[in-house]
């Protein structure tokens, strides 16, 4: 029994580490650099207890119904004969999980506002979610047919890069941010489930080099239905971003944030539950004892979610607002880029898709491409993002673009290099970066800093963020492939 | 010239490399390593479906003369003995090819064998393919990683353990040489780094189809 009891505290002491170093960082910061106020410190304390269970609770239920669910769906959908019906059944589950993602709509809204709200909020979600619906089927029937990943993301981000030329600043930004708001926490072990599923299909052997990159291939639609949306709207007005308040109190924040999560965490659940009791009725018609781990699975993911995300929203996005002014206004400039750095490094690690990835990657591969190295370039790359995003805050003549292309351009050159598996790793690990966590923490930073220097822009500089958070770990990783084929090539000799 | 054993060890997930430097500690060769998971008995955990343990399950030849002294450590440095903390034990091995050597030990006369090859990830269909070809009914692959004899060198703090296949057949003792010989021959055992075969005495199989 205590044993039992050791287990399961293991679990939540490895959740802790992940969580432990953001609260070592910002109480260091809080006693020198950026003291903000102690009813801060002490809501981001509680927010961070609140962020360790969340995301435990979280992952256990992900882990016995999010991931069954994506691959027993998987599998079905991959022995259905016609190409067409795959295509079609991949851009149906695409569309509903984008369209209920609730970050979309909260980004929708910001999006629109910039752009001069020629185009409404929904619209804009309905377009994204039509992109993300296009190429989430484009990437059930690459699965199948086996066409090679870096080719895929060549052509993709060539595209892209294409509608630089023609497209302000602002909207450069946006179009990454967008794609960080539709990989949510829950649609991103989801959709890696299914890529596994359908890939399994293919047999263990032939399957592993497809079992990843459907989250990387599905977080492109939102950047194109962007892109392509800002050609038709002229206007680039000067959005400030929604006006800034600090929520008062300590316990208070948290049980308005609880009711907001809770209606979040229940649209993000919603097409999942609705497609599997759908499935399960028609399809699967699985044993009761399967039925009951799936149904409390759900329960969990659901019950960890609201406690994860009341805990970051009420714990760590005033706090991060509050230390990113601080920072920004501080007169030794290097601590911005110095902050931002550490945080990058030790905030992705509280993300729960990394978790679901690392995992995933860890079991596809039998443990020969270990979760800890996933992590450590996932690290390594956010740190770099952040490090390199507040920089561009502070100095004006850096441009997004300047980053993105450069990075994508290199990572894509590796990509032709690597061992394929890692290919779709790395994109995944993109859309997995720029989650919940990211998304709340450091572009509150990020805004936080930019509204107390006079040269920037909170709109582009803010949003900017998720873009290189979404491009670095894509190159982290690719150099890991590197040095993981030059290790084997070494050992063969 | 040593006589071989099979050490078999199952362990919570993420012990598995104290295991395999423990062995390696006292002379043992390359280990491999495959995931698996495992129930916690505990009716309450049941109840809350959060019974489920990921474990790891390691494989490792071993002289004969440090296989008590390996158990001993188990129990002393990985508390083995401890609830829910995992067993280990002990199979003895007929032959041995790989490992820069071709060895056999005292046989234990048995009606059947099995045959374990370990090879890069990829390889095991062939090696299916391989003993079919001389009789055998089929085999099933295991998918881990393998933890070789070379000194690990950390990159960046990144250790590299490659992909590995196991492959498990059980096969009647009349077809035993003729299939590890064509393994041996087409895999190019012998040679380093192609991997290895070793065979297992088995008392009783059913379910065998003639």
């Amino acid at each position: 029994m205590i044993s039992i009891l050791n287990n399961l505290l293991t679990k939540f002491k490895d959740l802790s580490y992940s969580v432990l170093p953001i609260c070592l960082i910002v109480v260091l910061m809080f006693f020198t650099i950026a003291p903000v106020e102690t009813q801060l410190l002490l809501r981001f304390l509680i927010g961070a207890v609140l962020i360790i269970f969340g995301l435990g609770i979280f992952l256990w239920g992900a882990d016995l119904a999010i991931e069954p669910i994506g691959h027993l769906l998987g599998e079905y959908i991959g022995k259905k004969a016609s190409i067409v019906l795959i295509f079609i059944m991949g851009f149906f589950l695409g569309f509903i999980i984008t369209i209920a993602e609730p970050d979309l709509l909260i980004f929708a809204d910001q999006a629109s506002m910039a752009m001069g709200q020629v185009i409404s909020g929904f619209f804009i979600v309905t377009v994204v979610s039509l992109g993300v619906g296009l190429l989430v089927g484009f990437g059930f029937v690459r699965i199948l047919t086996g066409l090679p990943l870096h080719w895929f993301f060549a052509v993709t981000y060539g595209l892209i890069f294409l509608f630089f030329g023609f497209i302000p600043e602002e909207f450069q930004a946006l179009g990454f941010d967008a794609s960080g708001a539709t990989t949510g926490a829950m649609t991103t072990p989801f959709l890696l489930a299914l890529c596994l599923g359908l890939s399994s299909l293919k047999g263990s052997t032939d399957g592993e080099k497809d079992s990843f990159g459907l989250v990387g291939i599905a977080s492109a639609g939102p950047v194109i239905a962007i892109m392509i949306l800002s050609l038709f709207t002229k206007n680039s007005s000067e959005a400030a971003g929604e006006v800034f308040h600090i929520q008062e109190g300590i316990l208070y924040p948290f049980f308005g944030q609880a009711k907001v999560s809770l209606k979040e965490s229940f649209m993000a659940l919603l097409p999942i539950l609705l497609v599997y009791l759908y499935f399960q009725w028609k399809v699967f018609q699985l044993e009761r004892k399967k039925r009951r781990r799936i149904s409390l699975g759900l329960l969990y993911t659901f019950i960890g979610l609201i406690i994860f995300l009341t805990g970051v929203n009420g714990g760590f996005m005033d706090l991060a607002r509050m230390m990113g002014r601080q920072l920004g206004a501080h007169p030794n400039r290097i601590w911005l880029p110095l902050v931002g750095c550490v945080l990058g490094m030790v905030v992705v690690l509280a993300e729960p898709a990394v978790y679901v990835l690392s995992n995933q990657v860890e079991d596809v591969t039998g443990g020969s491409i270990n979760k800890k190295m996933i992590r450590t370039c996932l690290s390594i790359g956010v740190a770099i993002a952040v490090g390199l995003s507040m920089l561009r805050i502070q100095i004006p003549g850096l441009r997004l673009w300047m980053y993105l292309v450069p990075g994508f351009i290199i990572a894509i050159i590796i990509s032709f290099q690597v061992p394929e598996i890692f290919v779709g790793i790395a994109f995944d690990s993109g859309g997995v970066a720029s989650g919940p966590m990211t998304a709340t923490f450091i572009l509150a930073l990020a805004q936080g800093a930019a509204e107390v220097i006079p040269t920037a822009n909170v709109l582009t500089d803010g949003f900017g963020v998720i873009a290189a958070v979404a491009m670095m770990p894509v190159f982290s990783i690719m150099i890991l492939g590197l040095i993981y084929k030059m290790e084997l090539e070494r050992r063969k000799k | 010239m040593k006589n071989y054993s099979l050490f078999v060890a199952v362990v919570a997930k993420g012990r598995a490399s104290k295991v395999v430097e423990l062995a390696k500690g006292n002379g043992a060769g390359g280990a491999t390593i495959f995931y698996g998971t495992g129930t916690a008995k505990n009716h309450l955990l049941h109840l809350l479906e959060m019974d489920e343990m990921k474990k790891e399950i390691v494989f490792v030849l071993i002289p004969n003369s440090i296989d008590r002294i390996i158990h001993r450590q188990m129990v002393e440095e990985l508390e083995i003995n401890r609830e829910n903390a995992g067993i280990c034990f002990t199979v003895p091995v007929h032959t041995i090819f790989g490992l820069e050597m071709e060895k056999e030990m005292e046989q234990m006369i048995t009606k059947y064998t099995a045959i374990m090859t370990i090879v890069d990830r990829g390889i095991g269909d062939k090696v299916i393919e391989i003993a079919e070809q001389q009789g055998s009914k089929g085999g099933t692959i295991l998918h881990g990683r393998g933890s070789g004899i070379e000194k690990k060198r950390s990159f960046f703090n990144i250790t590299i353990e490659p992909e590995k296949e196991m492959v498990f057949m059980l096969v009647g003792k009349d077809q035993v040489e003729k299939i590890t010989k064509a393994l041996v021959d087409k895999l190019e055992i012998s040679k380093p780094g192609k991997g290895i075969v070793f065979t297992l005495p088995v008392t009783n199989a059913t379910g065998l189809v003639e």
